[in-house]
């Protein structure tokens, strides 16, 4: 597999016309390799739906271009759904009623396969996200996260080669989520490009290489997951509960504290988070000069995540 | 696989498709094709004045169009309005095959199990009724149910673009339902259509399946309702397909799917 799973140039899409045209997305360009999964993040709004409906083929662009595998979304939509697996998150978008290898046959000829090649691939589908033993039950008594795998088989069916998972993870227990996630990496690995787009960053940390992250219909930021984490300005938050008088924080020359959020001050004492901008020997020396006098119960070191880092890039680019 | 051939399996994968959901729930199809067809067949069979094998004839094909229609065409238009609300309606829009054959191919599917279910209720309610009914030329009126079958199925595909356009396409056909089955003279005589309207009637298929059929019945081939049948049949069909793909292509500009 040569060149990019996924190509976005200047991919503009607008809404209705005139004083009521709204733009959705607006020059967007970035790319997704084959084996590497992409995090596309935004606040509701931001324009990741219409991204994932033009690269699924449902909407045209305004202006830009979009290809699937090499396959251009507008000249040649039928070669990139071909090699597309959609995967949503939720309930709907499945044959309730119908069987598992029910609801398979009929997306797999969906998926453009021959009917010869079908119950094969049904079968291999199923095992890859162990539902082969519920291949006859119907999916309304299936559970959430059953459901969710069983999309999963869906986009599998055809053997994509790229993948665009819609929220996988919403709504699961975390031993779901974690199957889940498990199998999505294990395509990862096979050389399936993935574009990913979820509320829930645990699955962008846990499987993504690279965010995008769209603000305003624009791309606001296109780095690798560490790197968009250390975009927030801090590389670690220090949870500090103590009693007796709070210590000034900021106090230091070198500002090794960024910042200082009280969460709690009372009677039986107080806790702080402070965020710092690296997490050193120099301000544990820091902060342990500030004890002087003070009576520390616990402290807590967590490194700033993607959450952290999409919070403060938001606040940042909030009008 | 020739494309022809692709075509055809993805049509018979649609019909198969749409016999396991309708079999999945009986409710409806009980309805449309047992309760309906018996009740209108004892309701018409009892009221006619004139026992006489023409008039119960009439009557009987009055009853299975109805029937049929109702079953097949407001079925067969409303898969997508059943995918737009289980969320699979874009996997359909999206998907590799064409989407007119898809939908073709589970009207077809409606059509096949409409048509064994309500030829067998109206055989099991005129035998309880005890009420013969004469045919007058088999291979006739085998050709007009056929027809009528096929019509039907056309017509449901193309009304089913309402469903791609609009949320409010159940609406919309449950407000044309009663109108075309009055425009066809199914529910009442054409002679008691409105003068100025009656021209209407000449442009649905259905109308011309009616006149057939009843002729059928009678033992006469009745070629003008033939060709208006086939032709207008073949009309719908271009009709519908250009109006499929204008639709297709609306929906991906204006984006009015979901992606479930």
């Amino acid at each position: 597999m040569t060149g990019p799973a996924i190509t976005i140039r200047d991919l503009t899409r607008v809404y209705g016309r005139g004083e009521t045209a709204v733009t959705a997305l607006d020059k967007v360009s970035f790319d997704v390799r084959y084996g590497q999964i992409v995090a596309l993040l935004g606040s509701n709004g931001a324009g990741k739906t219409t991204l994932i409906k033009v690269l699924a083929t449902l909407l045209l662009p305004s202006a830009g271009s979009v290809t699937v595998a090499g396959h251009d979304v507008v000249r040649q939509p039928k070669p990139a759904r071909a090699v597309a697996g959609v995967v949503f998150g939720g309930d709907r978008g499945l044959y309730g009623r119908l069987t598992l290898r029910d609801n398979l046959r009929y997306f797999g000829m969906l998926a453009g396969l021959a009917r010869r090649d079908i119950g094969a691939r049904i079968d291999q589908a199923l095992a890859e996200v162990n539902l082969s033993d519920l291949a006859g039950r119907r999916v309304e008594a299936l559970s959430r996260g059953m459901r969710q795998r069983l999309h999963l088989a869906i986009g599998l069916i055809r053997r994509p080669r790229v993948l665009l998972l819609d929220e996988p993870t919403v709504g699961l227990d975390p031993v779901e989520a974690e199957r889940v996630r498990a199998i999505v990496a294990r395509l990862r690995d096979e050389g399936v490009g993935v574009l990913l787009t979820s509320h829930y960053l645990v699955d962008v940390e846990r499987l993504a290489g690279r965010v995008v992250l769209l603000s305003d219909a624009k791309v606001a930021a296109d780095m690798a997951v560490d790197e968009f984490a250390r975009t927030s300005g801090f590389s670690a938050t220090v949870t500090v509960r103590g009693k007796g008088p709070v210590p000034d924080w900021g106090s230091d020359p070198a500002k090794l504290v960024v910042q200082a959020t009280s969460a709690r001050g009372d009677a039986d004492g107080w806790e702080v988070d402070l965020r710092v901008r690296e997490w050193s020997a120099a301000v544990f020396r820091h902060l342990s000069s500030l004890f002087d006098g003070v009576t520390v119960y616990d402290v807590k070191v967590r490194e700033t995540g993607v959450e952290e880092a999409f919070l403060a890039i938001s606040r940042r680019a909030a009008p | 696989m020739s494309r022809f051939a692709a075509a055809i399996e993805v049509g018979l994968a649609g019909a198969r498709h749409e016999i396991r959901l309708i079999l999945t729930s009986w409710t409806g199809a009980a309805i449309l094709g047992i309760a309906q067809p018996a009740v209108l067949l004892v309701l018409v069979v009892g009221s006619v004045a004139d026992p006489a094998p023409a008039e119960v004839g009439r009557g009987v094909v009055g009853v299975a169009l109805t029937a049929l229609w109702s079953f097949t065409v407001w079925t067969g238009a409303g898969v997508l309005q059943g995918d737009r609300q289980q969320g699979t309606l874009a996997a359909c829009v999206i998907g590799v095959p064409d989407l007119r054959l898809v939908v073709i191919g589970r009207s077809l599917g409606v059509n096949i199990f409409a048509g064994l279910v309500v030829a067998a209720t109206m055989t099991v309610t005129l035998a309880l009724l005890r009420q013969p009914v004469r045919v007058g030329s088999v291979g006739l009126v085998t050709l007009g149910l056929a027809l009528v079958l096929v019509s039907s199925m056309v017509v449901g595909t193309c009304l089913s673009c309402l469903f791609l356009l609009s949320r409010f396409g159940p609406q919309i056909s449950a407000a044309l339902m009663y109108p075309v089955f009055l425009l066809c003279g199914l529910l009442t005589p054409l002679t008691f259509l409105p003068v100025p309207l009656r021209w209407v009637s000449d442009g649905i298929s259905m109308r011309w399946g009616m006149r057939l059929l009843t002729e059928a019945m009678s033992g006469r081939f009745d070629p003008v309702a033939l060709g208006m049948l086939v032709g207008l049949t073949v009309a719908y069909a271009f009709a519908g397909a250009y109006a499929f793909a204008r639709v297709t292509d609306l929906i991906r500009r204006e984006g009015t799917v979901e992606l479930v």
